[in-house]
Order: C-alpha cells, then sequence, then structure tokens
C-alpha cells in the first residue's frame, strides 16, 4: 500500500481519518516511566491519573498460534483489543481520555491511524510506542507471558 | 591445497549468486506497483480476472485502500472467507 501510494495512483477512500500530530514515544522513555512507576508502588501522576496506560492492539496476539506472545511488563494498565475493536464504542470506552495512552502495535506502523482514529473521539493525550513491541523487545526491557 | 581453495570458492559463489532469495520470495509471486495497476486495468477490459484483498485493518481500509479490491482483515479470514468465491482456483492478490 505505502508503494501505491507513493506512486500517485487513484485511491479509493470511504471514511478519511482526520489528520492528527501523531507523536511516538521510544521504548527508553516509555521503559523510564515504567520504573517511575515500579519505585512510587503505583501508576499515578501527582494529578492523581494514570502515568500512563497501554493500549495493546497487537493482532498476533490474538492469532499467534503459541500459547501467547510476549507482552510489556508494567505495574500500569494494559488494555487488550483488536485494531478494529475501536470501532466498538463499549470497548473504546474502556480506553482512558484524561490520561496519556500509549498504542502498542507489532512494529509501530499502524500507531498513526489508531491515534487518527481516537482522536474522532476526544482523544488528544494518545502516543504510538515507537516501533512498536519489536522496539521494545530490541531493548531487552521486561516482557510477562500474562 | 589449490584445489581445496577453489572448491570453498566455488562453494561461497553459488551461496552467494542462488542463496541469497528470500524464502518468502521463492514462495509467493510478488506483483509490483506498476504491474498490479496494469493488471486491474486488464481486469476492467474483461481480459483478467482475479481477487484484490485488501488485508489491513477495515479501520485501514476504510482510510485508503486500492480500487477494486476487497477486505479482508487477516484476523477475520475464516469468517469472512465467503468473500473470496466459490472458485478456488481464481488468482488471489493480497495486500
Amino acid at each position: 500500500m505505502k508503494d501505491w501510494l507513493k506512486s500517485g495512483y487513484e485511491i479509493k477512500v470511504i471514511e478519511a481519518l482526520p489528520d492528527y500530530d501523531a507523536q511516538f514515544i521510544i521504548a527508553d522513555k516509555l521503559f523510564e516511566k515504567s520504573k517511575q512507576a515500579e519505585a512510587n508502588g503505583s501508576c499515578t501522576a501527582a494529578n492523581t491519573e494514570p502515568l500512563f496506560t497501554l493500549l495493546d492492539l497487537r493482532t498476533d496476539k490474538f492469532v499467534s498460534t503459541e500459547n501467547s506472545s510476549p507482552a510489556i511488563k508494567t505495574i500500569c494498565s494494559t488494555i487488550n483489543m483488536l485494531f478494529d475493536d475501536l470501532l466498538d464504542p463499549e470497548k473504546r470506552k474502556t480506553v482512558p481520555t484524561d490520561s496519556l495512552v500509549v498504542t502498542v502495535t507489532e512494529t509501530g506502523n499502524r500507531d498513526k491511524e489508531a491515534m487518527q482514529f481516537l482522536s474522532k473521539f476526544g482523544y488528544t493525550n494518545v502516543k504510538g510506542l515507537r516501533f512498536g513491541m519489536r522496539g521494545w523487545i530490541k531493548q531487552n526491557y521486561p516482557t510477562t507471558l500474562d | 591445497m589449490t584445489g581445496k581453495y577453489n572448491i570453498a570458492l566455488l562453494f561461497l559463489l553459488i551461496v552467494f549468486l542462488f542463496g541469497t532469495k528470500g524464502y518468502g520470495l521463492e514462495r509467493f509471486d510478488i506483483v509490483t506497483t506498476e504491474e498490479m495497476k496494469q493488471m486491474l486495468e486488464d481486469r476492467e477490459a474483461g481480459k483478467t480476472d482475479f481477487l484484490l484483498v485488501n488485508t489491513l485493518d477495515k479501520i485501514i481500509y476504510r482510510n485508503f485502500s486500492i480500487p477494486g479490491s476487497i477486505n479482508i482483515p487477516w484476523v477475520q479470514t475464516s469468517e469472512l472467507a465467503s468473500r473470496l468465491g466459490d472458485d478456488k482456483n481464481k488468482l488471489i492478490i493480497t495486500y
């Protein structure tokens, strides 16, 4: 699809996602925040909101032939859902609106679209994890099989 | 000594010439963007027939897709397989 877009050939748009200043957080920074939460013994910031919530949108977690695939180990909350589950208002409601949400995909390729989509519903504090789960694992940061 | 050296060199040459092709490329034909454009035009003109399947998430498909493709997010392949039709010999191109 990237090559097709680059070529300038016609594309079909059914429902365009809104423009959004998509920002990413690198694995180092996220790990810092997670360590801070652990040191505090709680994932709560000074304003009583969560330091961050992970929104794990990886497809392979749902279709993996293995028993489970590694996820980011943190004391902060992780919400697991499929990307298209964001279409479901009930599932979307589980994503906090007033504190930092970090999207996690396989390689960081779909986060921009997740941020764009969520922005339609008033989410303005969402960042993507740069290079996704692969970036986290590459840094040897802690994972869990839960 | 020279003989062994030559054999080793020949082996390395064979590996470099024939051993660097990706496994995926050996199993699947890859269609380039230009070829895809031509194939879509040919299909439009009735010269060929195939299914172009977008396997990305519905949200992403709706944002933009190649005209003339259908959407089957790969996580939903089983439940949406009927979209592929009954002809199992029909060429399917995924992206």
